[in-house]
């Protein structure tokens, strides 16, 4: 040991070559194993985003041989807008609704099965279905139940003497029903991560809550539940913004952005701008700000928020 | 009357039972331990003497005043856990203050911002910093009140746990295995401390562990547990002197106690190996006995000498003591001798010895695991 110890202090010349062809021989082994998925990376991600970017610099129309570089003029073009704009209003708003009532009401609906021993497996799956089926499919149900001289909805209501509106066919509720499905569809998703994050709870927790004098569950929720589901209640944020940003299918089989553009989202504005109109380089820049707003959302949450809900 | 009672408790989980008809006191300012292996019962008993757990038959007392079917936070119990069971959002100080704000401010005031502005608020939570102050000075966490439970060791995670206990003075302390998850060294230390806070506090205490020597070491009184059922309950030196079953002579002490199977002869007497071991033993002729004896009451004696022949098997050199494992004939483990180490520095593996047990060292067993009765009593038992 001694002698090692030694030869090391006098930084022995073979030694140290030995330890620099070492680790030049992991560091080559380390870049072979990763590279794979760095070429899948740049491959699969990265290129087309730049693709994308590239393109929200030119005039590109699909069909055409031939485009120019016409630097920021789309960006220029898209914020005089009109349907841009309202597109970005309208998502912004459906987010607005879509996020806290699928969170909370799937933060509700975990506290509900996890508090419940009979029936769990029964009430997991049934509000998951909604998660697994196909939202193209479900929504010729909810035109049907929406609809406003023949649906459920409005029949129910009016036994009660309240006249239905015309739910998506109204410029003023069309995207509030839109949020309602959108809603309908993320619980039981936002459900499952939180009954995930309350298994993770431990038991003593709750106990020491109790001795120390926590006597409703309200209060148990307040000291407990709440603070330790802190990191599940950002990610389940962060996915359920990430999704209803996104959201496409409902807009498209439903009411296609309309009445009067009332509907319109970033979505499917780009959808339009890009496989109806063709316009490749106008649709890109839309694409560009859509991606734009996601990562300016996501450092927030992540770089603000997550120092707030994790303790250790 | 004594302060803390559970009288009869019985629990069961289907044909399970958990636990079968135990009683459990505590006068004031004792110290009781529950101690037994694993699954007998002894944590089912403190969540039930908490509240957090319910037995199906049996009453719970705090003094005169029955808290059976009362919520925990009524009971004015307090509690240490296992994991110590901190809130890992707060800082020490506010895991310490809950028991407090709990109960001396409404749930207006513990409101987030709202509670801010409700009348009285300032003045209870002043004189709760206060009283958190005192209780983190008294056990030296005084430093750490700002620091949030992931940031402390495993000690000081330990008495924050404890001056959150102790922070509002409880009618009983109930501690659950509070000390196994620190080192062995920091276990030895906090030991010291907790005995000595009770002594301080004088609150009642009924501590969980599976440990022997730590609940030798600490309680007034030991109740020893085995599947759901308390074998004996007193003070650690009848508990270790005059075990009233053999469950319990083998869960206490360490080494573990030797044990003999033999059969009585004539006038209540036992042979082991040709020689007498015990006179007086109640019970026809020719019934099937265990004997107990403990390590240390057995001497080592050179070949040749009067007593049991053995032959050295293991040396365990301990600092101040030596264990010596020896065969002998018509035993299956061995006897095992505890020494001074000068009496064994000439022994190795293989030496022969002989073994002279003392006079009034048997303690003797029926097949039913009970204390067989002495017609004379041999030796009195040891006053606590």
């Amino acid at each position: 040991m001694r002698e090692i110890a030694v030869d090391a202090n006098l930084s022995h010349p073979t030694a140290r070559q030995a330890a620099i062809r070492a680790a030049k021989r992991e560091e080559r082994v380390a870049w072979q194993l990763a590279a794979p998925a760095i070429i899948l990376i740049i491959a699969l991600i990265l290129l087309p985003t730049l693709a994308v970017f590239v393109f929200s610099l030119t005039n590109y129309e699909l069909g055409y041989d031939d485009f120019q570089f016409i630097g920021l003029d789309n960006y220029i073009e898209l914020f005089s807008d009109r349907t841009f704009l309202i597109s970005l209003q309208n998502t912004a708003v459906y987010t607005a609704i879509v996020t806290p009532f699928s969170v909370f009401i799937g933060l509700g609906v975990a506290l509900l099965i996890e508090g419940e021993t009979r029936g769990r497996a029964f009430f997991r799956t049934v509000y998951f279905l909604p998660v697994a089926s196909l939202l193209v499919a479900m929504a010729t149900v909810f035109q049907y139940l929406l609809h406003p001289t023949i649906g459920p909805v409005n029949a129910m209501l009016s036994m009660l003497g309240i006249a239905g509106p015309n739910w998506l066919g109204s410029s003023s509720t069309v995207l509030i029903s839109l949020a309602i499905i959108g809603i309908w569809q993320s619980v039981g998703f936002n459900m499952v991560l939180f009954l995930a994050g309350l298994t993770a709870i431990p038991r003593e927790l709750y106990a020491a809550s109790e001795v120390d004098g926590a006597k409703s569950s309200w209060e148990r929720f307040r000291l407990v539940t709440w603070p330790m589901l802190g990191p599940t209640t950002l990610f389940v944020t962060t996915i359920s913004v990430i999704n209803a940003v996104k959201v496409f299918e409902t807009v498209k089989t439903l009411t296609e952005g309309g009445p009067n553009k009332a509907s319109e989202v970033l979505l499917w504005t780009i959808y339009q701008e890009g496989f109806v109109y063709l316009r490749v380089g106008y649709a890109s820049a839309m694409t560009v700000i859509f991606l734009a707003f996601l990562i300016v959302l996501m450092l927030i949450q992540y770089r603000v928020l997550d120092k707030k809900v994790h303790y250790t | 009357m004594s302060a803390f009672a559970l009288r009869n408790i019985s629990k069961s989980y289907g044909s399970n039972s958990i636990l079968d008809d135990v009683s459990i006191e505590a006068e004031e300012g004792e110290f009781i331990a529950l101690v037994g292996p694993s699954g007998c019962g002894k944590s089912t008993l403190l969540r039930i003497a908490a509240g957090l757990d319910h037995g199906d038959t049996g009453s719970i007392w705090m003094g005169n005043r029955e808290i059976t079917a009362e919520h925990p936070a009524d009971r004015n119990v307090s509690m240490v856990f296992q994991s110590y069971a901190l809130y890992p959002h707060l800082t020490a100080e506010q895991n310490i203050a809950v028991p407090l704000a709990m109960r001396k401010l409404s749930t207006l005031q513990r409101m987030p911002f709202l509670g801010r502005f409700m009348a009285g608020r300032a003045a209870t939570q002043a004189a709760i910093k206060q009283q958190v102050l005192t209780t983190a000075t008294s056990l030296k966490i005084d430093h750490l009140l700002d620091r949030k439970p992931g940031q402390m060791s495993g000690g000081q995670r330990q008495r924050v746990a404890l001056a959150r206990a102790l922070v509002r003075q409880p009618g009983v302390f109930l501690m659950d295995e509070p000390l196994s998850n620190l080192d062995a060294n920091l276990r030895v230390h906090t030991r010291a401390e907790i005995v000595d806070l009770h002594r301080r506090t004088g609150v009642p205490t009924i501590y969980v562990t599976h440990d022997q020597s730590e609940a030798l070491s600490m309680a007034d009184r030991v109740a020893v547990m085995m599947g759901g059922k308390v074998l004996q309950f007193a003070s650690p030196a009848q508990i270790y002197d005059d075990p009233r079953h053999i469950e319990v002579a083998k869960f206490v002490g360490s080494p573990r106690i030797n044990i003999i199977n033999a059969v009585t002869s004539e006038n209540g007497r036992v042979f082991f190996a040709g020689k007498s071991m015990i006179e007086g033993v109640t019970g026809p002729v020719g019934t099937a006995v265990r004997l107990g004896i403990r390590p240390e009451r057995i001497r080592l004696k050179p070949e040749g000498a009067d007593g049991i022949a053995a032959t050295v098997s293991r040396l365990e050199f301990l600092g101040s003591e030596v264990l010596v494992t020896t065969d002998v004939a018509g035993t299956e483990d061995g006897i095992v001798v505890k020494a001074a180490p000068a009496d064994v520095a000439h022994l190795a593996a293989g030496s022969p010895v002989m073994l002279q047990v003392d006079k009034d060292a048997c303690l003797v067993f029926g097949d039913d695991g009970l204390r067989v009765p002495l017609r004379n009593p041999v030796r009195v038992a040891v006053d606590a």
